[in-house]
């Protein structure tokens, strides 16, 4: 059988089939593999009770994560097992599987993703966070397009040196856009594959040189579309800055029907404890990209040094 | 008559960010934040102490009268009391 080896978030993947988004490893150094597979015969039911699109439940000690119109993951700390629907090719899966099927598995273990897009500039690795539609990856293709390099799209996974501040890993080299933002943008989304075939999603192509090394994070910006004019950004202090960090983590709605209430709140301390968090509050309407640069700036010039 | 102690109930899930605890109460599965006074008592009673222990002591680290000082920090005991997060111990 063949197999094919990835570096993805600092995770070692070993992968069943050839991944689209990520270019082959040649590092086998370390020992923490997530394994990747498919399921052989499908075993795909649809007569299941939804009461949502994508859904977990348990069976034994594995979790099963179901998305309609893709498949089920079997997901275990070490393992993901995709079992597909019927005419789903695996690269349709694929974003799935780095996504949620992973999110999943980093739950398993006690470690999570941010829900954040993570940029480095000038000794500073910033994170993007906020609900979906917020503004996350927009603001980051913004910044790429001002000379920032990207770290990480959409989820961040973060390493604890011994001390001082965590790390983000690289993720993916692509930004996903939405074809409007993109078209605002300058690009043209006709040139960018797309993402999802149920969403009008783009993908953003960043080339080796504009990505970034692991990043040390300097500071996480919480992006809040409000009906005001202009983007104003306040520091976050104290309790409350846990509570901020606290709902956006990725795929925060399984954390607690897996038990990791406890390892959720050890993290959420960490990295509250670690980084500075703002909140950015920026117009619903006219995204001024230039103006969220400019108060994005200031604040960074108030940091202490990296 | 025994005056009671108090202490914090062990396991509970705590963590500090500046100069404000968070607690993490599994069983109203809740976060409860404290203000910084209240941090104190929090850090205070990881050691067994009585209500007349704590006053003194908060004395010395705020700007607070002995009247105010007293009622704060027995309401703060009944509340943490009630949410099972603090406990009595042993009397003196």
């Amino acid at each position: 059988m063949n197999y094919y080896i990835y570096t993805f978030s600092g995770l070692k993947i070993i992968c069943a089939w050839q991944l689209d988004f990520i270019e082959q490893s040649d590092d086998y150094s370390g020992e923490s593999y997530v394994s990747i597979v498919c399921s052989e015969t499908s075993n795909f039911l649809t007569d299941l009770n939804r009461n949502s699109t994508d859904f977990l439940f348990f069976e034994g000690q594995c979790v099963i994560l179901d998305f309609e119109n893709i498949g089920r993951f079997r997901i275990s700390p070490n393992c993901i097992v995709l079992d597909r629907a019927p005419n789903v090719c695996l690269h349709e899966a694929e974003p799935y599987v780095l996504g949620s099927a992973l999110g999943v598995l980093l739950m398993l273990r006690g470690d999570f993703f941010m829900h954040g897009s993570t940029i480095f500039f000038d000794n500073h690795g910033v994170m993007f966070s906020g609900h979906s539609g917020a503004g996350k990856s927009t603001t980051v293709a913004w910044l790429m397009q001002q000379g920032w390099r990207l770290v990480a799209d959409d989820v961040s996974r973060l390493h604890w040196p011994e001390s001082g501040a965590p790390l983000v890993y690289p993720g993916l080299p692509h930004v996903k856009l939405w074809e409007d933002t993109a078209t605002a943008l300058g690009h043209d989304p006709e040139k960018m594959p797309r993402l999802f075939q149920r969403w009008n999603k783009h993908k953003l192509e960043v080339s080796p040189e504009e990505m970034a090394e692991p990043a040390p994070l300097s500071a996480i910006f919480i992006l809040q579309p409000e009906d005001i004019e202009k983007p104003v950004v306040e520091p976050i202090h104290g309790a409350e800055r846990f509570l901020q960090l606290a709902p956006h983590i990725y795929r925060a709605e399984f954390i607690k029907q897996l038990g990791k209430e406890k390892e959720h709140f050890q993290f959420c301390s960490r990295l509250a404890a670690a980084v500075q968090v703002f909140r950015l509050r920026r117009p619903t309407r006219g995204f001024d990209l230039a103006a969220v640069e400019e108060v994005v700036m200031e604040t960074l010039a108030g940091l202490p040094e990296a | 008559m025994s005056v009671p102690r108090y202490q914090t109930v062990p396991g509970i899930l705590a963590s500090k960010v500046e100069e404000e605890i968070i607690l993490m109460s599994m069983e109203d599965d809740a976060y409860i934040t404290l203000n910084p006074v209240a941090s104190r008592i929090w850090e205070l009673l990881e050691s067994p102490r009585t209500l007349e222990e704590l006053v003194a002591l908060l004395m010395e680290e705020f700007e607070v009268g002995e009247e105010d000082c007293q009622r704060d920090v027995r309401d703060f005991l009944e509340d943490m009391s009630n949410r099972r997060l603090i406990r009595e111990v042993e009397a003196v």
